[in-house]
């Protein structure tokens, strides 16, 4: 009587070869997160910016005015009072006088608070001020 | 003398660390990773004019009031045809300047709603003012 012996693979290779399509899957999230995102340094506080159809770029610059719902100031990554924000950006602009500084405020605040910033700028000889909103479709 | 064949099996290198350190970069990359889209609008603030005259002189002024009712020039104008009323304006004169009056307690989003729409006619240059 022939009897045929079968040998089977090893446990290890076996359980390697399953996870070769998880690894698979895995790779190709690593591939789409570092292909669509984009690393930024987080901001001092939460802010959320309003929304847009306006497709002018986003500027690159250090100087980022935030500017959260409950008035809370930072300029430059450091926190601020609203007194103080005009000295600071003195000293910014005595360093880099061609500067554009990027206001980020939140959506709920008033217009008049912006307007105060937009005005404390331009008079601390800020030449361009923009400011920051997610676009959307 | 025969000397025994020596079998020599691949042997493969294990794939568990390498999974763990593609983990650990996907979680990285998902926790840091930011998916907005940020654009800007120019808000430089204009120089201040000396009266009231000069800074209105060959602008058009569009002034949103707190409940975000627009009028263009003194006539109440609907948000919806707001775009034409502006662009039939600049037609008329295409140097004039768009003047933006929010009213001081309107919501910035309101206020940006108004611009995009603005710049759908292909308005750029306006400022806002007090």
């Amino acid at each position: 009587m022939n009897r045929r012996i079968q040998f089977s693979k090893s446990s290890s290779q076996d359980s390697e070869e399953n996870v070769l399509p998880l690894i698979n899957i895995v790779f190709l999230l690593l591939i789409f997160f570092l292909w669509a995102g984009t690393l930024s340094m987080p901001d001092l506080f939460y802010v959320r910016p309003p929304e847009s159809i306006n497709e002018n770029p986003d500027v690159a610059t250090e100087s980022i005015l935030l500017i959260s719902h409950d008035n809370r100031y930072a300029f430059r990554n450091q926190h601020v009072k609203f007194n103080d924000v005009a000295s600071l950006v003195r000293q910014s602009i005595q360093q880099y006088p061609e500067q554009t500084v990027k206001i980020k405020v939140d959506a709920d605040i008033n217009t008049g608070k912006l307007i105060d910033i937009m005005e404390i700028l331009r008079d601390e000889g800020v030449k361009k001020t923009v400011l920051v909103t997610e676009q959307t479709n | 003398m025969q000397f025994k064949k020596v079998l020599k099996t691949r042997r493969l290198v294990s794939l568990t660390p390498l999974i763990d350190v593609v983990f650990i970069l996907l979680i990285f990359f998902m926790l840091a990773s930011n998916f907005s889209q940020w654009s800007t609008i120019d808000v430089s603030a204009p120089a201040p004019s000396k009266n009231v005259q000069e800074k209105m002189e060959g602008t058009i002024l569009v002034r949103i009031s707190e409940q975000g009712r627009i009028d263009v020039g003194g006539k109440p104008v609907n948000i919806a045809s707001i775009s034409a009323f502006v662009s039939k304006a600049l037609k008329e004169n295409p140097d004039q300047k768009v003047l933006v009056k929010p009213h001081e307690n309107l919501p910035i989003q309101k206020m940006v709603d108004i611009l995009d729409l603005l710049r759908d006619t292909g308005i750029t240059n306006f400022s806002i003012i007090r």
